[in-house]
């Protein structure tokens, strides 16, 4: 599964800027080219909002809930927004870029979703987005 | 019989159960797959009749996929009810698209699905009892007691498995389960070990008529390939009696052969092939060994002590590494009536106990779809919260595997229209032209129709039972009645057919239609739904909208955290048992958790002079017990 993070070169996803929403937002797909080396970098246009903190969530078929920190590492998720870490991603002209995942993924159940997320005024925005293995 | 034996026979009774219970040790070799596809190619051959031929094990490992030449290369979706210029649904998808091969599958995972040790059923009966009146033409009857489970262990559910290259199940179907005959179970020594599914006619429908007995040619064929595999007779479905009313196995039998399978040479006039996303390899491969304790086929019995004081142990679902897929885990904040957030949430200890709960009850309680007469109850049970999140899932032994997506379905089911924000989730899904041929109208159509019929429906956090929401999904309200209103759920009865039900395919339609046309599940296929995603990853309904009962919502001080579902015998059982596992669990926790507050259930509900139920229990339904009503007063 989605062990510890490992340093690689990233690629940015080749989709336009995600917007996130406090119903949820249904973000576009990703499928992988090679499960072995899964970089995942998304970008995500914050329409003016302010961001006080930034949240990725991970989920596959084995049902574990998982929340990646601050400095890359994957750690359980209860389910529970206050349990959320705060990965203290920074806003570069009105966009969040999040470093999603760069890992080896053979041993992950797929579909995975990704849930992207961050709070602002008070609110909880997030965007999902489902991960295809290479076909 | 003598004064002795007759005292000694009800406790002989009681312990056939449990000899019942013994570990599966037997699984489909390669040879035994190919045997089985030659004994039917034999048979098309003779018959005229070129098939495509597929074979599965329990848990829906494809295993083979025999196409011979001449055989039909796609299927047509048709119900045979409606004039062909107001198809609606499924059946709206043109002859010429689906692969043949893909409704062979569904038909072979459909028969072993749908068995156990202790039930044969086949697609013939799935044809029985999903339609509109059971029986069948009967009208004015209440519709089938498994109205609704052929839109399960769809392709997009994020339950099923949908890598061909894994072994572990359950495994996805491709157009949910079947109700074509020509789909049977395959057993060795009492145990399902697969399932094999024909198509020669080039139709995927259902038999309108059960009043006479077919000579279908999809039937005759798998028959004549299950030989030397058959279920023993008396599991077999004509031998079980639902709401008094005796089931079909099917309408044919191996005296309407034209070959003798003993003699069927290997697979000739034809070859094995592969089905992208289904079958990696051409050739036949072993099925996975049910329950074996390395969890090959993804269920094994539970080795960490969930469930003490539970025998047999009860299984659980696992990884690829052997791993308790679902071993109970925390849910997220509940919703109140008002549709805030709630302080209130189900614990990993709480979910852990609601599954103890429930199987305790199954295992207490008389099977009413298993035979031999006396034996206990076999079901899945699932717990989610109230946003879909999957907290839990566990079964008795033998449960049918059908059982493990549907009773999540029930549980989700149970979760969304009980929330008070179902109204907005499904308001906000517009109009839809799937693959640009079937229209598929607003979502928001089913609100209004459930809000004229219950005002602020969907919105007021009134609890829905699975039952209920089937009372409001079936074409005619009252479910029952001969003529008269659709339920507000469901599509009226001019437009209406097995393949085109209403809200529950609405829900699905893009992903099954994609599916089948993409041969694999689409990308989005974490959400199965068009409804938007939790935070979790999936949506309020990531396996679908299941429409019988057997579920019930989970509340906890006053709010809603989730709910239960239960799935694998009779409808009335499986009620009983997610009803009274929420309740005995509250019980036992203390801590505010079981079942949704009296005055706030849909029972309390009416329209048009008719109440909707909630739950509804079996009389007198345990086995080491008198007790009669044990819902009562719950």
């Amino acid at each position: 599964m989605l062990g510890a993070a490992v340093a690689l070169t990233v690629a940015t996803s080749a989709f336009a800027a995600d917007t996130l929403t406090a119903t949820g937002a249904r973000l576009a797909p990703e499928t992988l080219t090679d499960a072995t080396k899964a970089v995942i970098v998304r970008t995500v246009d914050l329409g003016g909002d302010l961001p006080t903190a930034t949240y990725v969530i991970a989920r596959d078929l084995t049902n574990q809930l998982l929340q990646r920190t601050n400095d890359g590492y994957w750690v359980p998720w209860d389910s529970q927004k206050s349990s959320l870490i705060d990965n203290k991603l920074t806003v570069q002209g009105g966009k969040l870029v999040y470093k999603v995942l760069s890992e080896d993924l053979t041993g992950a159940l797929f579909p995975l979703s990704i849930t992207l997320a961050y709070t602002a005024d008070g609110a909880f925005k997030y965007g999902v987005f489902a991960v295809e293995k290479p076909r | 019989m003598s004064r002795i034996l007759k005292l000694l026979l009800p406790a002989l009774l009681a312990l056939l159960p449990l000899s019942l219970a013994r570990a599966q040790t037997d699984a489909l070799t390669a040879g035994e797959v190919t045997q089985i596809v030659g004994q039917a190619a034999a048979e098309a051959s003779a018959q005229g009749a070129p098939a495509v031929i597929a074979v599965t094990d329990r848990v829906g490992n494809v295993l083979a996929v025999f196409q011979m030449t001449g055989a039909p290369a796609t299927i047509a979706i048709g119900s045979q009810r409606i004039p062909a210029a107001g198809l609606n649904g499924l059946e709206n998808v043109p002859a010429g698209i689906i692969p043949t091969e893909l409704g062979a599958i569904a038909k072979a995972v459909t028969g072993a699905y749908l068995s156990s040790s202790g039930n044969a059923f086949t697609t013939r009966t799935a044809s029985q009892i999903v339609q509109e009146f059971f029986n069948v033409g009967e009208r004015g009857q209440p519709g089938g007691p498994l109205y609704g489970v052929q839109f399960s262990s769809l392709p997009c559910s994020d339950l099923v498995i949908s890598d061909p290259t894994l072994t572990i199940g359950p495994k996805r179907t491709p157009l949910g389960l079947s109700a074509d005959p020509g789909g049977f179970p395959l057993y060795k020594n009492g145990f399902v070990v697969g399932g094999i599914g024909v198509i020669a006619d080039g139709q995927y429908g259902l038999d309108l008529r059960i009043q006479d007995f077919d000579r279908n040619v999809d039937e005759v064929i798998a028959i004549a390939g299950q030989a030397g595999f058959a279920p023993p007779i008396d599991i077999t479905a004509q031998r079980i009696a639902v709401d008094g009313k005796t089931l079909r196995y099917s309408d044919v039998s191996t005296r309407h052969i034209l070959t003798n399978p003993a003699l069927a040479p290997a697979p000739a006039g034809g070859a094995f092939i592969v089905v992208p996303g289904y079958h990696p390899g051409g050739a036949p491969i072993a099925g996975t060994n049910y329950g074996d304790p390395a969890g090959a086929s993804g269920y094994r019995p539970d080795t960490a002590g969930l469930f003490p004081g539970l025998a047999p142990t009860p299984f659980v679902l696992v990884t690829p590494g052997n791993a308790n897929r679902f071993t109970p885990k925390a849910g997220a904040a509940g919703v109140t009536a008002a549709g805030a957030a709630s302080a209130q949430s189900l614990t990993a200890p709480e979910v852990q106990q609601i599954l103890a709960s429930a199987l305790g009850v199954a295992y207490s309680g008389r099977a009413q779809i298993r035979k031999p007469l006396g034996s206990f109850i076999q079901v899945t049970v699932s717990v989610a919260d109230a946003t879909g999140d999957i907290l839990g899932v566990a079964r008795t032994p033998d449960g049918p595997v059908f059982g493990t997506d549907v009773s999540l379905q029930k549980a989700r089911s149970a979760a969304f229209i009980s929330n008070p924000l179902a109204a907005a989730d499904l308001n906000a899904v517009g109009a839809q032209l799937v693959g640009g041929l079937i229209p598929v109208p607003a979502l928001s159509t089913y609100v209004t129709q459930m809000q004229g019929f219950f005002p602020g429906a969907l919105t007021n956090g009134v609890a829905y039972g699975a039952r209920s929401i089937g009372n409001v999904h079936r074409p005619f309200f009252p479910d029952g009645a001969a003529f008269g209103i659709p339920g507000p759920l469901s599509n009226p009865y001019a437009t209406w057919s097995p393949f085109n039900v209403g809200l529950q395919l609405d829900l699905v339609i893009a992903n099954i239609v994609g599916s089948a046309l993409g041969g694999s599940p689409p990308a989005a296929a974490p959400f199965c739904t068009p409804l938007a995603p939790q935070p979790f990853g999936g949506t309020r309904l990531a396996n679908g909208l299941q429409i019988f009962a057997g579920g019930v919502p989970i509340f906890k001080n006053g709010d809603l955290v989730g709910a239960i579902g239960v799935s694998g015998d009779g409808i009335d059982q499986d009620d009983m048992i997610a009803f009274l596992g929420a309740h005995r669990a509250g019980q036992i926790l203390g801590t505010g958790v079981g079942n949704a507050p009296v005055g706030q259930r849909a029972n309390t509900l009416k329209a048009f002079g008719r109440s909707l139920r909630y739950v509804s229990c079996p009389f007198a339904p345990f086995l080491g017990s008198k007790e009669q009503d044990p819902c009562s007063g719950k």
